[in-house]
This record gives C-alpha cells, structure tokens and sequence, in this order.
C-alpha cells in the first residue's frame, strides 16, 4: 500500500517512520513545505517523494489513504480535498476545529464516490488496553451503579506565553480543551456515554487567545462527572490521562499504566477488596513500535478497515460526538 | 561496558505501575545527594555504573556525584541523550524549526557557548550532520568530569531513525561518539530485533544496544521469540533492561530467564533501596555468570 503523510512535524515524523516499518506500507510519501525540514529529510532520504502541498501531491500519485497530521485549523479543507480525491484518511485529533465542520466532513465522505470510505480520528489513548479493560470491567457492572467519577489529564507543556498555532485563536481548534482535551473527551465519552448537560469553565494564565486549564461538570442523571485538563501544571514528566470512578459496589481507577480496583462485594471473578491489573501483563508486541504501541495498533486498525472494510474505532460518527462534547464545554465558558 | 548498571527510574520519578509510587520516589530522590548515596550503596554491592538519562536533575547529580572523586573516577556514567522530554515539549510550543533553532543557537538552558556558535553555524548552512554534532555536544557537557564509557542515543531518536530507515546518522553518531568523547557509541530501542538488523547494514561493528529483555516479552518488539533469535544470532552486545517487567517478574524468574542467554552479560535494574540492589546484584551474578 501507499501511503502520503501531510505535515513532518512531531506526529507527522511519528507517523511516517512507524508507517514506514508496518508489512502492509511499501511507501510512505510526505507533504511538507517547511525549507529546514524538508532540506533534512532529503540530506538522510535522497529518495523519499517530499511535496510541498497536498493539491500537488494528489495531481501527481496515488495513494491507497493519507495520514493528516497538520495543524487542526487547516484539517477542514485538507479533508476536503482528500475525501474530492476518494483518499481514505486518517487524521490527527481533534477531527476539525468545530462539530459544524465535522457534520460538513460527515456529508462530504457519505457522498465519496469511494464505497465505504473511511475517516479515522487519532484518539489513539482508545488503544491502551487499561481504558478498555475499564470498559469492559464497567459495562459487566462490577462497580455497580455509577455515583460518580473524575477524569483527568494534565501536562507541564505551557509555563508561559508562546506563539505557535495551538496557542492561536485563529480558525479554534487550539488550546488544551483541543489538546489534552481531544483525549480525554473522548475517552469519557467511550467509558461514559454522552453526558445530559455539560457546565463548563475556562481559564488562562499564560495563553493570551486560548485556554490553558478547562474544566466541566458532566450531569449524566444517575451520576455525574468532572472533567479536568490543564497544561500548566507543574511538575509533570508525560502527559497522562486518569479516572477515578466510583460505584455503589466500589471504587475503580485506571491511568494508560496501571488499572486498580477495590470491591466492596465480589463481582465475577474478582473477590471482594483490591486487585490491580497493570499493563506489562496487558501489551501485546507489535511490529514496530515508536513512542507508543498503541499508536502501531491503531494504524494496524486503520489499514485493516482501508484493506477489508473491517470496523474499526474512531470513525466519523464517533469523532463527531467527541467533537459535539469538546464543544459543549467551549461553548458555556 | 560494565556488567551491572543501576538504572534511573526512581530518580526521575518514573513508575509505570504507579503514578503515586513514582510521586513518592520522586520525593525520596529529590535531593541530588540521595541519588548519590544510592550510587555508593549500589557500588558496594557491586555495580559498575549507572545509566543516567539527560534530564532537568542530571546536572546537579553529576555536580554533586563530583564532590566524591573516589566515586566519580569509579563509578560509571551512562549518558541517554537527549532530554528527549523538553524537546518534545518545545517542539509543542515553538514547532520543529522554532525548537530546533532555539536549541542549537543557544536559547535552550542547557547550551553551551561554542557548540551554540557550531550549531548556529549548522543550521545557518543546513549541515544536518553537524547540528546533531551540536546537540550530542549540548547534551553531553552536563556530565563533563565523570567517567563516561559509553554514550546512549535515547530510544524516542534511535527508533525515528530505525523507522524512517535513515542510515547515515547512525553511521555519524557511532563515530562522533568514538572520534570525539572515546566512548562506545550506544543504542536504545524498543525494536531490538529490526535495530540490530539495521545497525548490520549500517556496518557499525559490534553495537552496544539497550532494550527491553524480560521473561514476559513486555516491551519485546516485534515478538519475544524473534527478539531472543536476535541476540542469539546477532553480533552485537545487548544491554538489558525492563528485567523485571516494570516489578511484574520476580528477580529469580527474571534472572533465571535472563540466565538461558549466554550473550547477556549486561544489565541495567532499577532499585531503590540498599535490599531491593543488594538482592537483585546477587541473582544478576548467579545466573548471567559475571563479576
């Protein structure tokens, strides 16, 4: 298969060279307009395929699904362009900056003149086996009936002002609600389903345009949530998603490493008191894996749906529900 | 290459069994002198050195690991470079080129006067291979005055490279490594059979590689199996880590499996306390049979 990557930069890097290194990739060719890194690759590369745009790269080749790794302000009218072409797409998280363009995408890939075509959004913590060993353990009601729950995630990446396009108003889709934000509503939404109403609060301490700290109270009926992302925390090695979530038989937390349970009852195979699962008994290898197994595993996903039509997660209706959520939050602050 | 390495998670705080453990140790090492104290209880018990990442405390371990010259003259310090952490962060904040040049031109906290002016020169002329001279340079000059055998290049980079299938920044990164600090040149990697097939074809000889080794394949890409075929087949020496699985293994299965591998002579544990190192040296010597 062929595959064109848009955008070298940190994702796009990743994606490449891990695509590059799957069975069913035979090529990777990139979009990148950037003199300095394009200039790089092709010193250690000289023979890769680099365009400078997504327009030149789709008149001259064609390729079995694109990768669309590029600032989120400009995934609306690259998504355009690939689904006019009938190019299955991958794309960075968020899917677009609002659920209007995600709705637009929906029309656009329903109408491609590619049977089937797909749209994948790379929320790729829906690949780390403790948040779907937590889905599984919450849908077989160990718990019990819900209460409520905290879901987290905070980083260190924002400790003053800066000037790149996440943290620019221009076109939305920047700021931690779509960073960290991206990962974690969609991870809520997966474990929790859509909430009822959804009370929201920005703020910024460094960011002039966008938000650095977002939080929200999640009213699901039964029970409720908070939802917390910040990327001014101090102190914090790797970005990590956390959920506290307790239930009239006990209390449950998870984070991408490690599952703890308590149980005030036995439920299933799980006596009552603490169990801990962890994830080295979890992982499974995979073909090549570079900063993350469970960014292979959702490629392997990918291509999989792209070659047999096979289901796979993320899809357009499931992007676009996140999206509906990221903006709730957005909209009340 | 030493035999027996103390590995630096705890220092760093970092336990991916559990964030409030990694809190905790976190605070236990928080003074660089505790650290240190580790390295001497470590070195009685019969490590060699310790593979010590570039991080934002390295300084100040290495600053403080130099008030002991019998120790620094010693111990062994193993370099994983870069500080693979902040530049993905910056690379966040200012992008590629922001992060790239605010690196080698010396806006990083970390630069050093002329290998800001060299990487300045670098990126002014698209040397590619200089500028990476410029950030081994960086990188290496906060454990200047301590005993550096060899220089491991991190995992995140040697893994982008593997993937992309670039051979001649290997090919640089070995012989800077050798020409310039007289240091075995190291490779970390979470793809250890494709990184020793691909560092073959680079032709470096004999390369030191550093990854994961365990009895539960935890980490082992593409497989166990094909993992262990490679360090029985290949011509490299292997630096093992993750011997414990993140603490999911005993030591004595851990080792014992490890024992099965006559080419495994070196190895990296993380321990935090005098009796977690003082069991897990003593099992390490047992089964993989070194001094």
């Amino acid at each position: 298969m062929k595959a064109l990557v848009i955008g070298f930069g940190k994702m796009g890097m990743l994606h490449a060279a891990t695509l590059s290194q799957l069975p069913r990739v035979d090529e990777v060719v990139l979009v990148e307009n950037t003199a300095l890194v394009v200039d790089g690759i092709k010193t250690f590369k000289p023979d890769i395929r680099v365009y400078k745009s997504c327009v030149e790269a789709l008149e001259k080749e064609k390729y079995d699904f694109a990768c669309v790794s590029t600032p989120t302000f400009t995934h609306f009218e690259i998504l355009k362009t690939l689904i006019a072409k009938g190019v299955h797409s991958f794309v960075e998280k968020p899917l677009c900056s609002t659920t209007e363009e995600a709705r637009q995408i929906r029309d656009w890939a329903q109408k491609s003149a590619t049977p089937d075509f797909k749209i994948m959004t790379g929320y790729c913590l829906r690949f780390v086996p403790t948040f779907l060993k937590t889905k599984q353990l919450l849908d077989s009601m160990i718990l019990g009936d819900l209460q409520h729950f905290d879901a987290k995630m905070y980083s260190s990446d924002v400790e003053e002002a800066h000037g790149g396009w996440r943290f620019q108003k221009k076109g939305a889709g920047a700021g931690v609600l779509s960073d960290l934000g991206g990962h974690l509503a969609d991870l809520t939404r997966y474990l929790f389903g859509m909430p009822r109403a959804v009370k929201g609060e920005l703020r910024s301490w460094y960011s002039e345009e966008v938000e650095d700290f977002a939080f929200a109270r999640l009213e699901y009926g039964d029970f409720a949530g908070s939802f917390e992302v910040c990327w001014s925390m101090p102190n914090i090695r790797k970005a990590e998603a956390s959920f506290e979530i307790v239930g009239s038989n006990g209390r449950l937390f998870c984070t991408n490493d490690s599952l703890e349970i308590y149980l005030k009852e036995k439920r299933g195979i799980y006596e009552s008191g603490f169990h801990s699962v962890d994830i080295s008994e979890m992982a499974e290898a995979v073909p090549f894996d570079l900063a993350g197994f469970f960014y292979t595993k959702q490629w392997l996903e990918f291509i999989e749906a792209v070659r047999k039509n096979t289901p796979y997660r993320n899809n357009l209706d499931e992007s676009i529900a996140t999206q509906k959520l990221l903006d709730a939050m957005r909209d009340l602050s | 290459m030493d035999h027996l390495i103390l590995g630096d998670n705890p220092f760093f705080g970092i336990n991916h069994r559990s964030q409030a453990a990694g809190r905790e140790k976190l605070k236990k090492f928080s003074n660089p002198n505790a650290v240190v104290n580790l390295f001497k209880i470590a070195e009685e018990a019969g490590a060699h050195g310790v593979m010590l990442a570039a991080h934002a405390k390295t300084a100040a371990i290495i600053q403080e690991m130099k008030k002991d010259s019998k120790l620094a003259q010693n111990f062994s310090v193993y370099p994983n470079i870069p500080y693979l952490m902040k530049y993905v962060g910056e690379v966040t904040r200012y992008g590629m080129v922001g992060a790239v040049t605010k690196m080698l031109t010396g806006q990083s906290a970390t630069a050093n006067f002329m290998a800001m002016l060299k990487g300045g020169l670098g990126v002014l002329k698209k040397d590619y291979l200089q500028m990476m001279e410029t950030a081994v340079d960086i990188e290496y000059s906060m454990y200047q005055g301590v005993k550096t055998p060899a220089i491991f290049l991190h995992n995140g980079i040697v893994d982008l490279l593997l993937g992309l299938k670039m051979k001649e920044p290997f090919c640089h990164y070995a012989d800077y490594i050798r020409k310039r600090y007289k240091a075995e040149p190291g490779f970390g990697t979470l793809n250890l059979a494709l990184l020793a097939d691909w560092l073959k074809k680079c032709e470096i000889e004999k390369p030191l590689i550093m990854a994961p080794f365990n009895a539960m394949g935890y980490y082992m890409n593409p497989s166990r199996v094909a993992c262990e075929e490679a360090v029985q087949k290949g011509d490299f020496t292997l630096v093992a880590m993750n011997v414990l699985a993140q603490g999911a293994l005993r030591p004595q299965s851990a080792f014992e499996y490890l024992g099965k591998f006559e080419k495994i002579k070196h190895v990296i544990i993380g321990a935090s306390s005098a009796a977690h190192i003082e069991e897990s040296f003593h099992l390490a010597r047992k089964y993989l049979k070194i001094p």
